[in-house]
Order: C-alpha cells, then structure tokens, then sequence
C-alpha cells in the first residue's frame, strides 16, 4: 500500500536525519524531494489520491482556521473588500501580473519545485510551515534588516542633527490598490503574546509564572523582555527583567487564535468587543485580563500550578494594509469586534500641585484668584 | 478562477448600467455614479426593471474538514514525528503536585502506552465523559440516503441551492427574479463591515434577500456577502446578476414559485444544469 511504504521511507529518513549534521541534512532533503516527486508522479490514467483514514492511521494536527481560510474566507473577503474603481482591478493591469496568469502544473507538486528553496515554506527549518500550497501565493521573500547606523552629525560641517531628524521615523509606503488575488488578501503573520509587570522589580520570581503561563497558552519558548529605559520613581533600572514575550506563527497561531475564540473570550466578564482600532498597519492589540488566561485550556486544569497570572498583550500581525482591513479579516475568524470605534478622549489630569495650576492658569484673572486660593491652602495646612 | 468571474462580472455591470439610462441604482454607488444621470421625467415607474435582474447563489459551507489524501496524511505525520523528535522534553513535574491523583493516572497512562510498543508519544489521560462522547459520523443518513433536499449531506463539501421555477420552462437554475422600483442588489450595512454580523433589526432588505425570500420561505438565516455581485448569467435580453449568501442554519420552506429544489455540490450541478447554463455559472462554484 502506497500509505505504509511511504511511512516506511519517511521512517527510515527520519532516522538518518536524525544523526545528520543540519546542512547535509538539508541537501539530502532536497535531493529526495526531488526523487519522491518522480516516484509520485501520476500517469494518465490515474485515479484520485485514497484517503488516509481508510488505512486506520493516526489523526494528525490540523489547524481548521487556516483550512477554513483558504477554503472559504478568502473568497469572501475578497467580494467584500472589492474595488472596481482600483487600477489594480482593471482587465490590462490583471493580465501583466504573473499571479492572475499563473497556469496549474499537472501535479500538485510542480507548484513546490516552482519556488526556491529559501522560499519553501515546507522546508523543516523555515520559519513558516505552512500546511497549504496556497500560502505559497503569500510567500514573499522576508527582506534581511539592514542596520544602518544613524547620522549624529552633518558629515560635511560636522554640525549636530537636530532630535527632531535623527529620531524622525521614515515614511510609511503607499497602500497599494485592490487587486482581486490572493496575494494582496489579508494573511495572518504571526502573533505576539506580551506581559509586562513593573511589580517583578521586587520579585523576580513572578517572571517564571509569567513565562510558564505564556509557554503553556503559546506553545512555544518564551524569552524575559527587559526594560529600556530606567525610571527612579519606580524603582526600575535599565537591563532589569520585568517582562515576558512568546510569538506564534504557521498553524499554532491559527489553534490559539481558535482557542481564544472558542474557550477565552465567551467567559470573559463584563466584555463587549474588541476595540476596532489597530495601528492602520494590519496590526491589532488585544488585552485580556488576568482572569482570563486562567480560561485557556493549556492552563485552566492546572490553575493552581500558577502562582500568579498577568494581563497580557496578544498583538495580531497581519498583512492587511488597514485598520478596516484587519477588521474584516478577523471578524471572520469569530472575532468580536465593537460596531463603534472607541476613541479615548485626551483628559488633562487633574494635579494635586495647586501651585502648578497657578503657573499654567490661562488668564490673568484665573491666575489671580488661584494664587489666592494656593496662599490660604499653604496657610490652612501650617 | 473565482476572481476572473467577479472581474468579468463587474465589466458586465458596468455596461448594463450603461444599456440602461433610467436605470435603478446596481450595486455600489460608484457604479451608479458611473451611470448617465438619468432626467427626472424618464424614471421608471416602480415595477420590474427591464435588463437587470438578480440571482442568489445560496452556499452552505463545509462543516467538516476534508480527508487527507494518504501523501498528505504522511507529509504531517512526519513533520509531527519530526517537531517530536527535536521538541523539548515535556515536564510533566510542573503541571502535576507529586503524589497526587492526577499525577497516578498521568503516569498510568505513559506507561500503558509505552506497554504498547517503542516509539510511542505522549498519551492523554482521557476523562471518564471523555471516553463515553461518541463523535458523529461523517457520512450522515442523508448520504446514505441521497437525500438532496437535506444540508446535511456532503459535510466536507459546499452545498449550492438550485431550484425549478414554477413559471416558465427553463429547468434547474440558481434562485433567481426580477430588480423591483428603486431597490439595489446588496443589503445596507453599518460602517464597521465585519464578517457574518448578526444584523440590525431594522435592516434595509434589498433584491436579493427578498427574492429568496419570496421563492424559499423566512425560516433560513442567511448572510449576503458584500455589496458586488459575483457572476452574471444572460437570461432572454436580461443579465442576472448572482449575489453570494451564506445559509448557517434554517430550511427552505417553498412557496408557490418554485417546483422543486436541490442542494447540490459542483460536480452534482454539472451534471443536473443545462451545460451552457453550466459555463455561465461553474466560475462562482468552490472547489471543495
């Protein structure tokens, strides 16, 4: 049976992988890809694939989000998302773009060969496993960050940069035009969870909690967050270990997206919606409350195994091009949003320093009369 | 595939508003806007208009997975056993106080599982509720049965309503009927467009919700996808223009304009459709 002899190959190159060194490992990978895909290539006259369950094998992991993506929500967020006023969208600027041309090989795996290797998203060290060919639309080679150092001084008359063009941040690029294909649909990145407590000043050990709770819920390492700048009011110095991140990508953040979905936020008290409001970059925010990472079921059976749980920050990465974006995108996955955005009005805290409302009184008249209010204060409090 | 037709579909909007100068506003107010101004005095009274017309293309999504052929199903299994392999090792002293119950039946369960041959990994403890939830089966009754008037057939697949219109001698087609007065395609929504909404009460119902309502009965609740039509079909010297729904739950309860109705996949339409009807409309049709 095709099922068993392949299992029994896969078994066998398992093996000597393991006791491989990584880059031969890889080489010897690619070489027999390419052996399975003519071993696998189908004739004529072939019948479809036999399914897998009809050899009684194990049930493997499968992420239903990122199935139902691709099956359903791409197509609907598609008609819903639809421009026919963009320039993207017109019938000569669809025909030049390569994807609306792109032609089905014969067999499925021709689309695999299509791609480089760094480009592979199957390949077992890649960052983004991906468990459809379609991702492969999404693929886009992750450009290398390049430091550049910044300029602190006009190289020609060794004057100083002002702060306001050293720290000035470059502009965002233009979002691009609508373009009916999967390349410019929104796509789930990745997710980051984040705590950050300023109480771990006194007790560090509170970190190991925050770290556990997130290893558990995320399913990956998480690594402590250190804090930037020191505040002497706080107690905190620069370097001190006061928080904890995790980030999620491929099919795990699809299962804990569904997580947070099905079993978290249903039992959150006092809950709304999700605020529409994300960076107008395809990222969005969410922070659930202490009591509801007790929810998961990573962590609900063994609460009491936590000492202490922490609100945390599940930042949504997604390359949708805007906050209207990233919000259609989502809400298909059973996000619940809020029908209004909530905007925070800017509240001028209220001091206790009297004298500092003297000094920023805006008439004469006002400034006056907290003056004499300041003056019988300090003389009431002796 | 999909996108070609909501491409060539639009290009026929475009030119029906055009063919059309007192026209009732199509879907998406750009397109109206593109549309000559049509004078007052040629508005058309309220009743059925002459060229466009408007169709539903009623989806029940699938409900469960689809199989995994044996390549994939081999692919995850090791990738699984790889990720295993090179995992760190689990440790089952945080999670479990020693000594306790919890503890015994977790260790219980390692070892009957290493009992059952090498290279076994880890086992859950199933809950004794657990072990008695009987999952339901795949192939439903309706299967079993044919029976295409139920939504419980093809779970893995995308079901698709086709109805026989008592009126007139065309066959199976799409659920279909005439643009009425000033209505457009698409329903109102509010500003935040978020996906499978439950809608406001008071909700502006337009031609094609009201269309299917009026051929299939009120006990369905169905979402219109979008403002944009996604296909279009000629029909005489009319173009009917199909906008996408979902149904989540709910029956058809037939009224006197339909004979008969079916809920079908793609390849059961091939067959069932007349062929050129067929070509018209395969593009709009998912896969799975």
């Amino acid at each position: 049976m095709l099922a068993t002899k392949i299992s029994r190959a896969l078994t066998q190159l398992r093996v000597a992988r393991a006791a491989m060194p990584a880059h031969a490992a890889r080489r010897a990978l690619a070489t027999d890809a390419a052996a399975a895909a003519q071993a696998a290539a189908p004739r004529a006259d072939a019948q479809p694939a036999p399914a897998a369950s009809a050899a009684g094998v194990e049930p493997v992991f499968r992420a239903r989000l990122e199935e139902h993506y691709y099956n359903t929500l791409l197509e609907d967020i598609m008609v819903l998302s639809y421009d026919h006023t963009s320039p993207a969208a017109t019938a000569e600027a669809l025909a030049a773009s390569p994807e609306w041309n792109r032609s089905l090989g014969e067999h499925p795996l021709h689309d695999i060969f299509d791609v480089t290797l760094p480009q592979l998203p199957t390949l077992p060290d890649s960052q983004h496993m991906a468990t459809s060919l379609l991702s492969l639309e999404n693929g886009r080679p992750q450009l290398r960050k390049r430091r550049y150092r910044k300029l602190l001084y006009n190289p020609i008359d060794y004057t100083a940069v002002p702060l306001k063009v050293l720290l000035r941040k470059p502009p965002p690029p233009p979002v691009p035009p609508f373009a009916p294909v999967p390349s410019r649909m929104p796509l789930l990145k990745s997710i980051t969870l984040k705590v950050w407590h300023d109480g771990a000043v006194t007790n560090k050990n509170i970190l190991l909690s925050a770290i556990m709770s997130l290893q558990s819920i995320s399913g990956v390492r998480a690594d402590p967050l250190f804090a930037e700048k020191g505040d002497a009011s706080k107690r905190i110095r620069a370097g001190m270990p006061l928080g904890a991140r995790a980030e999620i990508t491929g099919p795990r953040m699809y299962e804990f997206l569904d997580k947070m979905t099905q079993c978290v936020m249903p039992r959150i008290r006092e809950f709304k919606g999700i605020n529409p409001i994300g960076d107008g970059n395809g990222s969005i925010t969410i922070t659930l409350p202490d009591t509801a990472i007790g929810y998961f079921p990573d962590i609900e059976p063994h609460f009491d195994m936590f000492p202490r749980l922490f609100d945390t920050d599940v930042i949504i990465n997604t390359t949708a091009k805007s906050d209207w974006e990233t919000v259609l995108f989502l809400s298909g996955f059973q996000l619940p949003f809020l029908e209004e955005r909530v905007v925070e009005e800017e509240t001028i805290k209220e001091s206790d320093d009297i004298w500092a409302k003297v000094r920023s009184a805006k008439t004469r008249e006002e400034r006056i009369a907290l003056h004499k209010l300041a003056q019988e204060a300090a003389k009431a409090k002796k | 595939m999909f996108a070609r037709r909501l491409f060539s579909t639009h290009a026929a909007l475009r030119a029906a508003a055009k063919a059309a100068p007192s026209a009732p506003k199509e879907a998406g107010s750009k397109a109206a806007k593109a549309a000559p101004a049509a004078p007052a005095a040629a508005k058309a009274v309220p009743g059925e208009h002459k060229t466009v017309a408007v169709g539903v293309l009623l989806k029940r999504n699938p409900v469960v997975l689809p199989e995994l052929s044996e390549f994939q199903q081999a692919y995850r299994a090791y990738r699984e056993a790889m990720e295993r392999d090179e995992a760190r090792p689990f440790d089952s002293t945080f999670y479990f106080k020693k000594g306790s119950v919890a503890e015994q039946r977790w260790l219980a369960a390692q070892e009957a599982a290493a009992a059952l041959g090498p290279d076994q990994h880890l086992v859950q403890p199933k809950e004794e509720e657990l072990l008695k939830l009987r999952t339901a089966p795949r192939i439903t009754a309706a299967d079993a049965a044919g029976d295409v008037k139920s939504l419980d057939r093809a779970l893995a697949r995308s079901l698709y309503l086709v109805v026989q219109h008592a009126a007139g001698t065309q066959g199976w087609r799409l659920p279909q009927g005439p643009v009425v007065g000033e209505q457009l395609l698409h329903e109102t929504r509010g500003a935040n467009a978020c996906m499978y909404a439950p809608r406001p009460p008071n909700r502006t119902v337009q031609a094609a919700s009201e269309r299917l309502a009026e051929a299939c009965g009120s006990a369905m609740e169905t979402w219109v996808v979008g403002k944009a039509p996604v296909g279009h079909a000629k029909d005489g010297n009319k173009t009917v223009f199909y906008m996408k729904a979902h149904i989540f739950s709910g029956k058809i309860v037939p009224s006197g304009e339909i004979k008969d109705h079916a809920w079908l996949t793609k390849e059961e339409l091939a067959s069932k459709l007349d062929p050129a009807y067929y070509a018209q409309i395969s593009g709009m049709l998912s896969d799975l």
